[in-house]
């Protein structure tokens, strides 16, 4: 293998897949990326085993062949390395790899090839979506919180996708609130016409820290192409390829088990609401058993929160629309992680009971809707 | 009171019969003697651990010349006429009994002189003669003369152990007097050789350290308490503080009305108080003086009346319980280590530092980092204590454990952390999943009824055998006061509804708290149980590899417990490595 390529280039390709390689790993060779130079394109690969990604780039390439380097160590030099054009070249003694620029000679003791992980390859055959990266990313960004961090229901770490010509949405829940968001795609309405392949791809549950790493890297393609081989989900852009394992499994259908009919209805200002709920439940920060105590009613909203020894907090909040009055309780944590990854001016608050799911929604925008569950508490 | 010989029908209700066995025994009655004449000084001395002589001499009021002769016949005391005497008694003895059991079986001599007497008296008493009086010189007070014991009862000779097993029974007398009596001056002599002696200044920490040593005696907690009511129960005493405690019971001592007593209720109320904060199988050091009327208390059940039993057994136990539990709980929970000179924050403070200050991770890296450059002055100046922020929190508060700055992880499993600044500044070892156990430990055990409880989106099923829907049915209440919440979801499933907030792998932990040996006992046990288990599988776990984010905010957790210098099991969660202990170890001083 031996090729040239210019340092901004490289230092972008490593730096991106390096956020991939785990800190620790029980398989050492994860901790490398694998370089694979052929017919004037090279490729950079890194894994964590549950993930892939691998990156290409038009290069100079005198001789095609692959080597692994450890990851950390080739994107810190690199990125030190002066914006020039930097060679890279296997040399006699084995798996070592020479990088030079003019004045410069580093000689690397890289890993077997061999030993590397090869991510599957882009089922070509069978069902494909296709769709923006900023909307796959938007769909991730909005419900990424929302999704499970206990390994004990390890099916709630993921994210449910599901894929549909034109049409993507996402779901995440940890068990006490839900998270959703459906994506129209404009652009193939437009066309009018299905392109060939496409087709639904449904109930695809993708762990969430997999999901949060494809969005940041498709984010700026234009066209995303997913497909699903049934242990895993690909992603194919432009010059990415993404490979994510599925988590096996079924998810909860818990929307099916929803109220469908919210007997109290409050607008609020979203930023104002956020603004009050911070300040109070600030009183209970590291508390985090603590309740966020909200009261509607008499044509206003009182939140208020009680620490022992702490003391009390109380604000009170005018609505823009008034509903039935309800008092209500939230983990004062998953309630406003709702209010933040809602975007619009205002907040439409819907509860059906004390100890009922609540929805919060845009008015303005259909396409997302948060739902969480309040606490009990005492007296 | 003059000595006088019992009633028939009286001698007989209190009657013990033979309570001479061993040295310790002659030495038991001798000193108890000398303590109901209301001596301020005893001087118990032995020869060949107490085999060949006993002698103890005290400075109390002597017995009138007169008398002597009484005084080692049977039945005859001046300390009870009637047998319901006994509800007002407040002597050790009552039975007219010791003196003549000892001259059975040794060649007794009596010398006394009452304050008031010029001279003092002696009297002889050999088994099957007639006593000897004369006269002799001496101070006011007594002292009493035991030779040969056994002289004459070959078969009990032979079975007496070594003089120094023998001498190690005395001296457990005396400093179980001694400790019962802080008031009087105990002096114990082998052979001329003092083994012991007390200031008798009333301080029972000084008796403590007489016996024990300054270390321990410094240890302990006082406690003293009046329960006013009916009971009139008077509490004081020294107690060890949550911790690591001691293999054995020995130092977990009780003294009625100034009687060394065993007693179960006692020792049962002690070992519960202290459930949870020492480890199984180890036990406080508890020397606990209990002053009650003599009414409630019963003496004569046992012939060494080392047993007593308790009129009011049950308040007792409460009492005794509720007091320790008082003394160990709250702010006080402080490990041996920290020192008693520090300043106590009021409790509005100290929860207000736990909720702001570590809070941050941020910081905590940050201070990983500067852990390794900055050179801390090695002694804090008044004044750097003083000022700022920093001083402050090196006073710390007796009872919770410093503001702790994590600097890396041993073995996945114990954290090692700065504490303190200054003079105070300490290396810690924390044990993650202890400190963590606590630490939801005391989240489950402050969550009020119906608090805490935490809904699901959607109901999580557990299937349910006969087994387990018997678990069920029998469980629920104790289920529901942890927080869960389920209902049956058809013949083969229970669905369930809702969890403890915060709790992770909720679903498993709850068919395992159904299938799992239930826990026995009273309710608040019962709950208590169930409690350190949910706790246990809740937490951090050893072997669980933490970012600094994270250690920093188990600290910060765990930090605001109530106790937290124990697991729930009563393991230590934590370690201090004080600055006087680095430097004994690198021979700095
Ligand atoms: N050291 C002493 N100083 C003053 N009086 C004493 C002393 N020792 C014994 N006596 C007197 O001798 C009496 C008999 O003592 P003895 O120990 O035999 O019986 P007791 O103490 O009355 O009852 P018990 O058998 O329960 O000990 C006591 O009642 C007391 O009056
Ligand atoms: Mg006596």
């Amino acid at each position: 293998m031996r090729f040239r390529l210019a340092q901004p280039a490289l230092a972008r390709l490593l730096q991106v897949t390096s956020r991939i390689v785990p800190a620790r790993s029980p398989l050492p060779i994860t901790s490398g990326v694998l370089l694979r130079a052929e017919a004037g394109w090279l490729e950079v690969t890194a894994t964590d085993l549950e993930m892939s990604a691998t990156l290409g780039l038009p290069a100079t390439v005198e001789e095609g062949g692959e080597a692994v380097l450890p990851a950390r160590f080739l994107s810190d030099l690199v990125r030190r390395a002066p914006a020039t054009d930097l060679e890279l070249s296997t040399q006699e003694e084995a798996l070592a790899v020479r990088l030079a620029w003019p004045d410069a000679d580093f000689v690397i003791q890289g890993m077997s090839p061999d030993e590397f992980p090869r991510p599957a390859a882009f089922p070509e055959e069978g069902p494909a979506a296709t769709l923006r990266g900023r909307d796959l990313a938007r769909v991730v960004r909005r419900t990424f919180f929302a999704a499970s961090q206990d390994q004990a229901r390890p099916i709630l770490t993921g994210i449910l996708l599901e894929i549909a010509p034109g049409r993507i949405t996402a779901l995440a829940t940890d068990g006490f609130r839900i998270a959703r968001q459906e994506v129209v795609q404009e652009s193939s309405a437009e066309e009018g016409e299905q392109e060939e392949g496409a087709a639904a791809i449904g109930g695809l549950v993708v762990p969430a820290r997999s999901l949060d790493v494809l969005a940041g890297l498709g984010e700026a393609e234009d066209e995303i192409r997913l497909a699903s081989d049934g242990n895993r989900l690909h992603a194919r852009g432009n010059a990415f390829h993404f490979q994510a394992s599925l988590l096996q499994g079924r998810y909860p259908q818990v929307l099916e088990l929803l109220p469908s009919r919210f007997v109290a209805s409050w607008q609020l200002g979203r930023e104002e609401l956020l603004a009050a709920c911070e300040r109070v439940s600030l009183l209970g920060a590291g508390r985090e058993q603590a309740p966020l105590r909200l009261q509607f009613g008499d044509g206003r909203l009182v939140v208020a929160a009680d620490a022992p020894e702490l003391g009390r907090a109380r604000e009170e909040l005018p609505p823009l629309e008034e509903g039935e009055p309800m008092e209500i309780a939230f983990n004062p944590r998953f309630w406003m992680e709702g209010l933040k990854v809602l975007e619009g001016e205002r907040v439409q608050v819907e509860m059906s009971g004390p100890l009922s799911a609540a929805r919060l929604r845009d008015p303005e925008d259909g396409s997302f809707f948060y739902i969480v569950m309040p606490m009990r508490t005492a007296g | 009171m003059s000595i006088r010989r019992l009633p028939r029908e009286v001698a007989e209700r209190i009657a013990a019969g033979e309570v001479i066995e061993r040295p310790a025994s002659v030495v038991k009655e001798l000193v108890e003697n000398a303590l109901d004449a209301g001596a301020r000084r005893v001087v118990v001395e032995l020869e060949d651990g107490g085999r060949a002589a006993i002698r103890v001499s005290d400075d109390g009021r002597g017995i009138a010349p007169e008398e002597l002769p009484l005084a080692v016949e049977r039945y005859a005391t001046s300390k009870l006429e009637r047998f319901e005497d006994l509800e007002r008694l407040r002597t050790l003895g009552f039975r007219g009994e010791a003196l003549a059991s000892v001259a059975a079986v040794a060649l007794l001599s009596i010398e006394s002189r009452p304050p008031q007497a010029e001279a003092g008296r002696r009297l002889r008493v050999r088994a099957g003669e007639p006593p000897a009086l004369e006269p002799v010189a001496m101070a006011p007070g007594t002292r009493v003369d035991v030779r040969d014991l056994f002289h004459n009862v070959p078969a009990r000779r032979a079975h007496l152990r070594s003089a120094r097993a023998e001498l190690l029974a005395c001296e457990e007398v005396v400093a179980a007097h001694a400790l019962a009596h802080p008031g009087v001056a105990f002096r114990l002599l082998h052979e001329g050789r003092a083994l012991l002696e007390t200031p008798g200044d009333g301080e029972m920490r000084h008796v403590v350290a007489a016996l024990w040593g300054e270390e321990l005696a410094g240890s302990l907690r006082e406690l003293r308490e009046e329960a006013p009511g009916p009971l009139a129960l008077k509490l004081s005493g020294l107690v060890s503080p949550p911790g690591l405690g001691r293999a054995s019971r020995v130092l977990e001592r009780f003294t009625v009305n100034g009687r060394p007593v065993e007693n179960l209720s006692l020792r049962m109320a002690a070992e519960e108080a202290y459930r949870n904060l020492l480890p199984a199988h180890r036990h406080p050091v508890l020397l606990l003086a209990l002053e009650l009327p003599p009414l409630e208390v019963d003496v004569n059940v046992h012939p060494t009346k080392r047993v007593v039993r308790f009129l009011h057994e049950r308040a007792v136990h409460g009492t005794v319980y509720a007091a320790l539990r008082r003394a160990l709980g709250g702010a006080e929970g402080a490990p041996p280590a920290a020192a008693s000179s520090r300043v106590r924050e009021t409790p509005g403070a100290w929860a207000w530092r736990q909720v702001y200050a570590p809070l941050d991770a941020g910081e905590a890296v940050a201070a990983v980092a500067a852990a390794g450059e900055a050179e801390r002055p090695a002694v804090a100046t008044p004044a750097a204590n003083a000022a700022g922020k920093e001083g402050e929190e090196g006073e710390g508060d007796e009872g919770r454990p410093p503001r702790l700055r994590p600097l890396a992880q041993l073995h996945g499993t114990y954290l090692l952390c700065l504490g303190g600044v200054g003079e105070a500044e300490s290396l810690w070892l924390v044990d993650q999943h202890a400190a963590d156990e606590r630490y939801w430990f005391e989240r489950l055990e402050q969550q009020a009824e119906g608090e805490g409880v935490q809904p699901l989106v959607a109901p999580l099923p557990v299937p349910l055998d006969s087994r387990r829907r018997a678990a069920w049915e029998a469980r629920r209440p104790l289920l529901e006061a942890l927080g869960f919440r389920a209902e049956e979801g058809g013949p083969s499933s229970l669905w369930l509804r809702a969890i403890p907030a915060g709790l992770r792998g909720a679903e498993a932990l709850f068919a395992d708290l159904l299938d799992e040996e239930a826990p026995g006992g009273a309710w608040e046990e019962r709950l208590r149980a169930w409690r350190a288990r949910v706790a246990c599988r809740t937490a951090v776990r050893a072997g669980d590899p933490l970012e600094p984010e994270a250690q920093a905010a188990l600290l910060a957790r765990w930090s605001s417990c109530r106790q937290p210098w124990t697991c729930p099991h009563g393991r230590p969660a934590a370690v201090e490595i004080s600055r006087a202990e680095l430097a004994r170890r690198f021979l700095r001083r």
